[in-house]
């Protein structure tokens, strides 16, 4: 018996103190200094920032407030949505852009409109221009951050060797590229002797605003990523312009010549990779910048020899390419209702924006995390370890995630051996990279997104297997799309389109 | 066996074959993926990368573990887990024994209708906002205790003890209560221990859910000092994957390797403790078999 009543007892105890622990993290008041909550789903890579971060005290010193960052585990928005449903407003907000969820906190009045902090905030005010279009009603609820929105990363890498093995060289037109993919798979490019190679390899298809073969689209002249234009310059649906069909007979073509990786509907992004470096696939369509020394790296691990040949993707007969579709969603940075203090966010949203803001995330702060060396930038990666800040010369976990990434910044520490290399795949993505009819999207469309995607999925793995033939599939896909929710999805963007001529 | 002087059919000895032959190879098609993951996680990328099926890595390499074991923040998840599994198994299996007895009593007045508002919430639960609203307000957030406290009791498993006390004979507690017995000295003298195999079942069944917990981690905790295990090991391959600090460093060629090492490292201590509990599941099945 007493025994168990000092089990209950220690349980009671633990109870309490467990309670007890859950209340007290909280909000140190410190004199006149504002105190700001940040919710957001921040950069899941990043360092942990710990309670004394010189960063955080900095940026807390040059604004006069007491910042609070809550980063959510796993970048989970649905957590950032639920804490809003909920009630439990922070200051500031991040969640994801373009999604049923954020839109709900503007239509409930959840979060502020920023064009009356726009005046005293600069940075924010160049911020909001660009995503002018973003506006509803001309009045801004937050700052959009949309990835890949004017710069891309992915481009079709080969095996180097292999093409100097065939006496090949890197493909600029389709028909080169037939040959490559052709010569890749049937003319023993590793010269083992056995026929165990193909030619292409690429990710699963899983929606119809990215394939793995817009490459083809786009090099038969499909002009916009999102959507393209009748006669009547109304908007249709991609593949309703006149590039579908005869893009879909090359793939298919492809496809049917067995240089295609067979399985590509089961990859996901490291089983794709793997037949890659193990030496089963020539190609693959996967994203450059800071992977093409993982890339090369990886494939070297069983061929010592093999290297990386990259380039803008192939052309069609009028020269036109494309690969790299322009990013459509991302973040967005809100002031919620529940703020006590606007002003006191907005400037702080004007900061994280801000170059003075960049530099202090990126660097540091001069003397303690760097030092310049004349035009060189010195990192002290002594003290940038005791504070939340990556490894060789990365950024600050606040850097990344809710209003850039590396890749939309062209950061690369300067003291990477690779920094050349990475940026210059950039370049050439970008190059591939085709721009949107219409930035937005519609709420009408972010609610009909999964269907129409389904269906979109199924004619094209129909008319790949040649279940049903291509001009049929074409028109049947579009009548499908159109019924099960694309008609009032292009109704909306219709809308949107002339609304803005 | 060898003495077995009843010469069996050339029927039954084809079916013991075929039957010898198809659970052999169910047993290895269940246990290949675990073999599979064994392997490859001490395997160096090259090996991996080298053969198609791994019965044997060519070049072993315990890079993931060692990367694994050094990070501090493993030590603490790995607390954080063990510490959630033994006291939230503790605290549900306190509270189920004593509402499921309790409901077991057909003489109880309304216990209808308490049975009725526990198998409501397993229909028709409120959903996370509800939830969180709870937790909050009973200000649990970034405790562990977020982890152990909302999901107290497990409508199924409530439902699985109480049906077990119910069919136990009423007159052991007759013979109990005639010798002096309290109520509670029933319950923790005599129904517990005959209950064994169903309470350990249960237990298990908690214990394994505290483990794989997942979900309510991404909810309630965003305090990475108090991330169980689980969500520890998901940002780390998440990492892996973002190929986030400096480009081509070894971290990312560790590749599927590491992955499989961190998958071994999440249940390794399961694992260890399931053979302890495992015998009391034969029992569980044989008890219901005498009794019939």
């Amino acid at each position: 018996m007493k025994a168990r009543r000092s089990l209950s007892l220690g349980l009671v105890a633990i109870m309490l103190f467990g309670t007890g622990c859950g209340s007290a993290t909280g909000e140190k008041q410190e004199d006149e200094r504002v105190p700001i909550h940040w919710l957001t789903t921040g950069d899941t890579a990043a360092e942990v920032i710990q309670d004394d971060d010189r960063i955080i005290e900095e940026i807390n010193n040059r604004l006069g407030i007491d910042l609070t960052v809550e980063i959510v585990p796993e970048g989970s928005t649905e957590k950032v949505n639920v804490a809003m449903a909920s009630g439990d407003f922070p200051d500031i907000v991040t969640g994801a852009y373009g999604t049923s969820a954020t839109q709900q906190w503007i239509d409930d009045g959840m979060v502020i409109t920023l064009n009356d902090y726009m005046e005293s905030n600069s940075s924010m005010k160049s911020w909001l221009e660009e995503y002018s279009w973003s506006a509803q009603d001309g009045k801004y609820y937050g700052l959009p951050f949309i990835t890949q929105y004017n710069v891309a990363n992915a481009l079709i890498v080969m095996r180097q060797d292999w093409l100097d093995n065939l006496g090949l060289k890197y493909p600029e037109t389709l028909e080169e590229m037939k040959t490559v993919l052709n010569a890749f798979t049937f003319d023993d490019p590793d010269g083992n002797g056995k026929d165990d190679t193909y030619g292409y390899t690429c990710e699963k298809l899983s929606s119809a605003s990215t394939t793995p073969f817009d490459w083809v689209f786009f090099a038969y002249g499909l002009p916009y990523a999102d959507y393209s234009l009748d006669e009547n310059d109304n908007v249709i649906p991609w593949f309703e312009d006149a590039s579908f069909v005869p893009a879909m007979k090359y793939i298919k073509e492809l496809w049917d010549s067995g240089v295609v990786d067979g399985e590509f509907m089961l990859n996901d992004s490291s089983k794709k990779e793997e037949k890659f470096y193990q030496g089963k696939s020539g190609s693959m369509l996967a994203p450059m910048f800071r992977h093409v020394s993982r890339h090369e790296n990886s494939l070297q691990e069983l061929f010592p020899e093999a290297t990386l040949a990259y380039g803008k993707s192939p052309a069609g007969e009028d020269g036109s390419f494309g690969l790299n579709r322009q990013g459509k969603s991302g973040m967005m940075t809100c002031i919620t209702a529940a703020c006590k203090n606007p002003d006191k966010a907005a400037e702080f949203i004007n900061f994280m924006v801000s170059e003075e803001g960049n530099n202090l995330l990126r660097l540091g702060i001069e003397g303690i995390h760097y030092t310049m060396d004349g035009d060189e930038i010195v990192y002290n990666e002594e003290e940038r370890a005791k504070d939340a800040f990556s490894e060789n010369g990365w950024a600050h976990a606040l850097a990344w995630g809710s209003f850039y990434w590396p890749l939309e910044s062209n950061y690369i520490p300067e003291t990477d051996p690779n920094r050349e290399r990475a940026l210059e795949t950039v370049e050439i993505a970008t190059e591939c990279q085709v721009k949107n009819l219409i930035n937005q999207k519609t709420t009408v469309e972010i609610d009909k997104a999964s269907v129409v995607d389904d269906v979109f999925v199924q004619y094209f793995t129909d008319m790949l297997n040649g279940k049903i033939d291509i001009e049929e599939g074409a028109k049947q896909l579009s009548e499908a799309w159109r019924s099960q929710g694309g008609d009032e999805i292009l109704e909306s963007v219709n809308e949107v389109y002339h609304a803005s001529k | 066996m060898k003495k077995n002087h009843i010469k069996q059919s050339l029927g039954s000895r084809i079916f013991n074959v075929v039957n010898v032959i198809l659970l052999a190879f169910l047993a290895i098609i269940t246990f290949y993926p675990f073999w599979d993951c064994l392997v490859v996680s001490v395997s160096s990328l090259k090996s991996y990368l080298q053969t198609g099926i791994h019965l044997w890595p060519s070049e072993w390499s315990f890079e993931g573990y060692s990367y694994m074991i050094q990070t501090a923040e493993l030590w603490t998840s790995y607390a954080n887990s063990i510490f959630i599994t033994l006291v939230g198994t503790l605290v549900n299996m306190i509270i189920t024994i004593m509402a499921a007895y309790v409901l077991s009593k057909k003489d109880l007045k309304g216990h209808r209708i308490l049975m009725f508002l526990a198998v409501f919430t397993m229909m028709f639960s409120g959903g996370i906002i509800p939830t969180y609203m709870v937790v909050k307000s009973l200000g649990l957030m970034n405790s562990l205790w977020s982890m152990i406290l909302p999901s107290a009791i497990n409508t199924y498993n409530l439902i699985v003890l109480r049906n077990f006390f119910a069919d136990l004979p009423v007159e052991l507690e007759e013979a109990a209560k005639l010798d002096g017995c309290t109520d509670v000295g029933i319950l923790f003298k005599i129904m517990v221990p005959i209950s064994k195999p169903a309470i350990t079942t249960v237990t298990l069944f908690y214990a394994v859910d505290h483990w794989n917990d997942f979900f309510s981690a991404v909810m309630y905790i965003s305090n990475r000092a108090k991330w169980p295990l689980q969500l520890f090991l998901r940002s780390m391959l998440f990492e892996n994957d973002a190929a986030y600090s400096g480009s081509g460093e070894s971290l990312f060629l560790l590749g599927q390797p590491m992955k499989m090492a961190a998958v071994m490292m999440s249940i390794i201590l399961i694992m260890c403790a399931y053979p302890f509990f495992q015998k009391y599941f034969t029992k569980g099945v044989m008890t219901g078999a005498v009794k019939g």
